[in-house]
């Protein structure tokens, strides 16, 4: 079992515009957004890149998910549908060996920052709490 | 009785991409299938992405397949088996969990070793950090493996692939090998081939 290692950190976030953008716009930024994400969690010793894996929405039929697995390569993503939108809706669920939840957010809020001053595009999000569910998230425990 | 496919490979890998291809690729056979996705973290994202695109997804949730949920994923394979009769279920396991363990839930409820395939994603693009920081799960899942399938052909250098090639060469039993990229729209004849091998009623 090795996701005591690579704990999964889950955030709901939700970006807004000004003005409505199509999705294609919206995973440019996405990606945009991630990837500085990628670069700026990645600094450092021993840390290692699981997944960082985005799922966003407009409506049922309109829809990308967006995936990071390794520092040098850029964000993909698979849009489906071409919704307009101001505020798009997005579940994050990073897996990156040797940071834990603070550092996430930490870095999230500084690529929040950046972005809002580039792009104008404001980001809110949360972090959904880790519910044990029973499994073991340190490796000796007994 | 369902045939049985196992789709590990590490988290990011690229699972659920060859799964959605090889969906599209069986239905076309007019074959029922049946997935079961396990995801960690707080809200499964293969989940809502593989049901958005209108596949039928059987989710655990709140736990790890190979851990605490493991008894749920036998309930889970004897309840499609019963209700819904599949000819094939594919399993994805959270890119975290240790494939060995799953199979060993294959083997409990008496699966016949002839009806489970097991695939491994290998990603060339991060060899090396499987090789520096996780040569036991590695190890483990190339022992249980029938197929590897070393994907991200476009992405990778030639470096990166042969060091998998050493890999596989060094694992304990003869491993079929295939070189794939899953971006591409169809699957080379050979891999085609031995799809359809797998696949049809007495195949394998
Ligand atoms: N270029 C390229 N990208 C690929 C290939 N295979 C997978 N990917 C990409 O790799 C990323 C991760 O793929 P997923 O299918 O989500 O990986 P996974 O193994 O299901 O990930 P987890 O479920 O989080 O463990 C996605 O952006 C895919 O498009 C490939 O052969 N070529
Ligand atoms: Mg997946």
């Amino acid at each position: 079992m090795y996701q005591s290692e690579f704990n999964p950190v889950t955030i709901e976030m939700q970006m807004t515009l000004s003005e409505e953008a199509s999705l294609n716009h919206w995973a440019e930024i996405s990606r945009y957004y991630f990837n500085a994400y990628a670069q700026e969690i990645t600094k450092g010793e021993k840390i290692y890149i699981g997944h960082i894996k985005v799922f966003a929405t407009v409506n049922e039929s309109s829809y990308f998910k967006l995936s990071i697995f390794k520092p040098t390569i850029p964000a993909e993503v698979d849009i489906q549908g071409d919704a307009w939108t101001s505020k798009l809706s997005l579940l994050v669920n990073s897996f990156v060996y040797g940071i834990d939840e603070e550092t996430t957010m930490k870095v999230l809020e500084s690529v929040s920052e950046k972005m809002e001053k580039e792009f104008m595009v404001k980001t809110k999000f949360t972090l959904k709490p880790v519910h044990m569910h029973g499994h073991h998230h340190h490796e000796h425990d007994h | 009785m369902s045939k049985v496919f196992l789709v590990s490979g590490f988290l990011g890998s690229g699972k659920t991409t060859f799964i959605i291809k090889l969906m599209k690729y069986l239905s076309k056979k007019n074959l029922k299938v049946a997935l079961i996705v396990n995801e960690l973290g707080e809200i499964g994202i293969d989940n809502q992405f593989m049901t958005q695109l209108g596949y039928n997804v059987w989710e655990l949730f709140g736990g790890c397949i190979c851990c605490t949920l493991s008894s749920n994923l036998e309930t889970t394979l004897q309840e499609l088996e019963e209700n819904y009769q599949p000819d094939i279920i594919l399993v994805e396991p959270s890119g975290a969990a240790e494939p060995k363990s799953i199979y060993d839930s294959f083997l409990n409820l008496d699966i016949p070793v002839e009806n489970i395939h097991n695939f491994l994603i290998l990603d060339p693009t991060r060899i090396d950090m499987f090789v520096e920081i996780l040569t036991p799960l590695l190890t483990s899942s190339l022992n249980i493996s029938d197929t590897v399938l070393i994907n991200k052909l476009d992405l990778a250098e030639e470096s990166e692939i042969e060091r998998c090639k050493s890999v596989i060469s060094k694992a304990d039993k003869d491993l079929t090998a295939f070189f794939l990229d899953f971006h591409n729209e169809d699957y080379p004849e050979k891999f085609r081939t031995f799809i359809d091998r797998l696949v049809l009623p007495g195949g394998e």
